[in-house]
C-alpha cells in the first residue's frame, strides 16, 4: 500500500468506527454546548450586544479547547483499550501514516464538533457582526490542535493518569496556538475594525507547518514498544 | 537636582524590593544547591551501604 | 569519573562563584543609578541571567532528549532530567525576580509583558515535563516520552515570545505602563555588568547540571546493586 493509501485507511478506519457508535463526537459536542451555556451564566452576556464582539472569540475558542481535548484523549483511549493500536502497529504500517490519519480523522471530529457549536453560539448570543474568514482561522486552529494534540494524547496514554495529563502537556504548547487563533477570531467578529491580523496569521500557520512536521517524525519513538 | 522628601521615601521603599528581588533570587538558587548535596549525601551513604551489604553476602557465601 | 573531570568540575564552580561575586559587585557599585528607575533596576542584572539560564535549560533538555531517541543511552536522559530540575529552578527565580521589579516600577505584581509570559509559559513547560516523568515513574518509555515532550516544548518557546509580542500590540488598553515604560538606555557599564552576570550563572548552570547528572548516576548505581541483591 502506498503511504497516501495507508493514510486514507486509517482515516476510514477511525470515521467508521466512530459513525458506528458516534460515542466520541456526541460526548464533545455535548460538552461544547454545557461550556457555552456555562459561559452565558458567567458573563451574562447580553444577546446581540457589543459586548460579544469582545468577549465571543475568547468563549469560543474555551468551548472550542476543552471539547477538543477530552475528543483527543477519547479517541486514543477508546483505541488503546480495544488494543486495535497494537494491532494495526504490529502491521507494517509506516508509522508516519499512522500519525497523519490519526491527525486527520481527529481534525474531522474537532471539525464537525467546531461547527455545530458555531451555529449553537450564533443562535445563543447573536453576535452582530461575522465574517466568513472565521471558517479559514478555525481550520488553522484545529489542524494546530489536532496535529499537537495526537502526539501529545499518544504520550498522556502512557501515563498512569492520562486524562488529566494530556490537559497538562497540551495546554502549555499550544498556547501560541491559541494567542494568534483568538486575534484573527476577534478579526473575523469585526471585519470593520483594522486589526492588523498579519502577524497572527503567519505565526499561526508557522506553528501548524512546525509542529505537524515534528510530530510527524516523533510519532514513532512514542508508539513503539 | 531636587530631591524631595518624598522621592527619597520612595527610594527607600524601592531599596526593599531591591532587597526581596535578590533575596528571592539567592534563596531559590542556595536552596537548590542545598537540597542537591544534600540528596547527593544520602546516597553516597546508600553506596556504601549497599556495597558492605554486597560484600558480606560475598563473605558468607564462600 | 577521573580525577581530572572532577578537578575540572571544581575549576567550573569556583569560577562561577568567583564570577558572581565579582557580578554582585558590579551590579550595586560599578553600574551607575539608573535615571527612570533609581536604585530597584539593580535586580535587572541577575534577573536576566536568571532569564538566561532558563533558557538555556529548556533547549538542552531538548538536545539531550533527541539525542537520547537518537541513541537511545541512559546518559542523555540523565542530561535531560537534570537540566529540567535545574531550568525549572531558574526560570522560578526569573519568575519571581521579574514580579519583584514590577511592582516598583509598574505598581502590579504581574504583567503580560512578553517576557514575563514567556517565562511563565516556559515554567509551565519544565513543570509538565517533571510530571509526565513522575507520573511514568517504572515505565521503560518515560525517557522517550519525556524526550518528546522536551523537543516539542524547547521548539514551542520562541513561538511564544512571538505571539506574546504580537499579542501585546493588539491590546494596548492591557498595557498601560508601556507609557511609563521599559525605556531606559543601558550605559556601557550596565552592559558589561550584564555580561558578567549572564556569563556567572550561565556558568553556574552548567557546573549544577554536572552535579545533578553525577547524583543520578549515583541512583543508577544504587538501583544496579540492589537489583544485583535481590538477584540472589
Amino acid at each position: 500500500m502506498t503511504f497516501l493509501r495507508q493514510v486514507a485507511a486509517i482515516i476510514r478506519k477511525d470515521l467508521t468506527a466512530e459513525l458506528r457508535t458516534i460515542e466520541i463526537s456526541s460526548a464533545i459536542i455535548f460538552f461544547a454546548l454545557i461550556v457555552l451555556i456555562i459561559f452565558n451564566f458567567a458573563f451574562e452576556l447580553q444577546v446581540g450586544s457589543q459586548e460579544i464582539q469582545t468577549l465571543g472569540p475568547g468563549v469560543l475558542w474555551v468551548a472550542f479547547a476543552f471539547s477538543s481535548i477530552i475528543g483527543l484523549g477519547r479517541s486514543l483511549a477508546v483505541e488503546k483499550d480495544k488494543g486495535s493500536l497494537d494491532g494495526l502497529l504490529l502491521t507494517p504500517v509506516d508509522r508516519g501514516a499512522i500519525y497523519l490519519g490519526k491527525v486527520a480523522s481527529n481534525f474531522i471530529f474537532t471539525s464537525v464538533m467546531e461547527a455545530i457549536t458555531l451555529v449553537a453560539f450564533i443562535i445563543l448570543f447573536n453576535p452582530p457582526s461575522l465574517s466568513l474568514l472565521l471558517i479559514p482561522y478555525i481550520i488553522l486552529g484545529t489542524l494546530g490542535l489536532s496535529a499537537v494534540g495526537t502526539l501529545l494524547a499518544a504520550v498522556a496514554s502512557g501515563t498512569l493518569i492520562r486524562e488529566v495529563m494530556l490537559p497538562i502537556l497540551l495546554f502549555p504548547i499550544s498556547i501560541p496556538l491559541f494567542m494568534a487563533v483568538i486575534a484573527l477570531t476577534r478579526h473575523a467578529f469585526q471585519p470593520a475594525s483594522l486589526l492588523d491580523i498579519s502577524g497572527s496569521l503567519s505565526l499561526l500557520i508557522a506553528f501548524d507547518v512546525i509542529f505537524l512536521i515534528v510530530a510527524f517524525l516523533l510519532f514513532e519513538y512514542v508508539v513503539e514498544e | 537636582m531636587d530631591i524631595t522628601l518624598k522621592d527619597l521615601l520612595a527610594e527607600i521603599r524601592n531599596l526593599s524590593y531591591l532587597f526581596y528581588g535578590y533575596g528571592a533570587i539567592w534563596l531559590i538558587v542556595g536552596a537548590y544547591v542545598f537540597l542537591l548535596s544534600r540528596r547527593e549525601n544520602k546516597l553516597r551513604a546508600e553506596v556504601e551501604q549497599l556495597k558492605k551489604a554486597v560484600a558480606d553476602e560475598r563473605q558468607s557465601k564462600s | 569519573m577521573s580525577r581530572l573531570s572532577n578537578r575540572l568540575t571544581d575549576l567550573l564552580g569556583l569560577t562561577a562563584f568567583a564570577l558572581i561575586i565579582i557580578g554582585l559587585y558590579m551590579a550595586f557599585l560599578y553600574a551607575p543609578t539608573e535615571v527612570n528607575m533609581g536604585l530597584v533596576y539593580r535586580i535587572f542584572f541577575f534577573h536576566l541571567a536568571s532569564v538566561a539560564a532558563g533558557m538555556i535549560g529548556i533547549v538542552v533538555v531538548a538536545i539531550a532528549g533527541a539525542a537520547y531517541l537518537r541513541t537511545n543511552a541512559r546518559a542523555w536522559d540523565r542530561v535531560a532530567e537534570a537540566s529540567a530540575e535545574i531550568g525549572v529552578m531558574f526560570s522560578t527565580a526569573a519568575l519571581v525576580s521579574g514580579s519583584i521589579w514590577a511592582k516598583p516600577i509598574w505598581g502590579v505584581w504581574w504583567t503580560w509583558d512578553p517576557r514575563l509570559t514567556t517565562f511563565l509559559i516556559l515554567w509551565l513547560i519544565y513543570i509538565a515535563y517533571l510530571m509526565l516523568r513522575a507520573s511514568a515513574r517504572d515505565d521503560a518509555r518515560v525517557a522517550r516520552f519525556s524526550a518528546v515532550f522536551g523537543i516539542l516544548g524547547a521548539l514551542d518557546v520562541p513561538l511564544v515570545i512571538m505571539s506574546s509580542r504580537i499579542w501585546r500590540g493588539i491590546s494596548p488598553v492591557l498595557f498601560q505602563e508601556t507609557a511609563q515604560g521599559f525605556t531606559f538606555g543601558l550605559t556601557g557599564e550596565m552592559t558589561q555588568t550584564l555580561f558578567v552576570a549572564i556569563a556567572a550563572f550561565i556558568l553556574l548552570y552548567f557546573y549544577l547540571l554536572i552535579q545533578r547528572v553525577r547524583l543520578e548516576e549515583i541512583r543508577d548505581e544504587v538501583v544496579a546493586i540492589k537489583r544485583q541483591l535481590a538477584a540472589r
